[in-house]
């Protein structure tokens, strides 16, 4: 099947550097949530981000194009998250860092958007960047287990198992705090 | 019944993990930061200044260089404007040329003439000379 990006992806290959923002534009989004996911940090997600752009603008010749190109740049930023996510430093607890701006008075569904989010963010902190990884691309991407099992290079029964054991433990936080709630 | 409840609760948490994730990406910073990451590394347009004529925006910084090295190179400014025209027979009066230069048809001397110093440059077009005469007036050798 002819890939959609083809004419931007020989334009980038001539060092045509338009062709290649309208495809950094694109796929921006989609970079940024996978790396989301897996780093469970806005910062740390946007350098990442921005990391696997500038990588793969530097390899765009090495690029085959015997898948299409997103499922190749969905691969390095998946990979390349977890590589991240692996080598970082353990983080603040988020109570810390938001010490002062929890003290400020903030509007009821601000505070609920807040403290959902702080939940959630608990929720994937206590799972493995690979467990993140699958989730995001799962939950968030939609894509099969079969998708998933060719981008990281698992087999079908690792994919079920960490998409099983990753609901679950987001499951067990999410699901008594919601239910007191309603 | 548990089954049902089970994919209830599967669906509620995959609901908020989404949120969670658009949230993200609705922040106002998200759509800021990606047109400032595009436009620091493949932006076409800051790289010329010109840029409706890339080439023209290349070329004007090699001009403004080229002339900032012939000024530099000619430091006494010719005043033909002011200075009264030299005779003909004034200025090559004396053929001694302290030097010379002769390359690809061009010759470069330097004559000495009452108006003052005075260089000469001469190329051959086919057996026709082009001859360009600079007179630096009230410079005397």
């Amino acid at each position: 099947m002819q890939d959609p990006d083809q004419q931007l992806i020989s334009k980038a290959k001539e060092g045509n550097q338009d062709g290649y923002a309208k495809l950094v534009k694109k796929y921006y989004e989609m970079v940024f949530t996978v790396a989301y996911g897996v780093l469970n940090r806005r910062e740390d997600a946007q350098d990442a981000a921005q990391e696997v752009f500038l990588k793969v603008f530097n390899q765009i010749n090495n690029f085959e194009e015997k898948s299409k190109f997103k499922t190749w740049l969905y691969r390095i930023a998946v990979n390349d998250a977890i590589d991240i996510a692996r080598r970082r430093k353990p983080m603040e607890p988020e109570e810390k860092i938001n010490t002062v701006a929890a003290s400020l008075p903030k509007p009821d569904a601000k505070v609920l958007q807040d403290e959902t989010n702080e939940m959630v963010r608990s929720a994937l902190d206590s799972l493995s960047p690979e467990h993140r990884a699958i989730l995001v691309l799962r939950e968030w991407d939609d894509l099969s287990y079969e998708e998933i099992a060719s981008m990281l290079n698992l087999d079908l029964g690792t994919v079920m198992s960490r998409i099983f054991y990753a609901r679950k433990s987001l499951g067990k936080i999410l699901t008594p705090n919601f239910g007191k709630r309603s | 019944m548990t089954k049902n409840t089970n994919r209830e609760e599967k669906d509620f948490n995959r609901e908020i993990y989404k949120i969670y994730i658009q949230n993200e990406i609705s922040h106002p910073e998200f759509v800021q930061n990606r047109d400032r990451f595009i436009k620091i590394h493949w932006d076409d347009k800051k790289r010329f200044i010109f840029p409706a004529f890339p080439a023209f925006g290349f070329s004007l910084p090699v001009f403004i260089l080229i002339a900032l090295l012939a000024a530099y190179v000619f430091r006494v400014p010719a005043k033909t404007s002011k200075a009264p025209p030299p005779e003909i027979g004034d200025v090559l009066t004396n053929g001694v040329s302290p030097y010379k230069i002769h390359e690809n048809n061009v010759s470069v001397m330097r004559v000495s003439s009452k108006a003052g110093p005075t260089m000469v440059y001469q190329k051959m077009y086919d057996d026709v000379p082009l001859t360009i005469v600079w007179v630096f007036p009230g410079e005397i050798n």
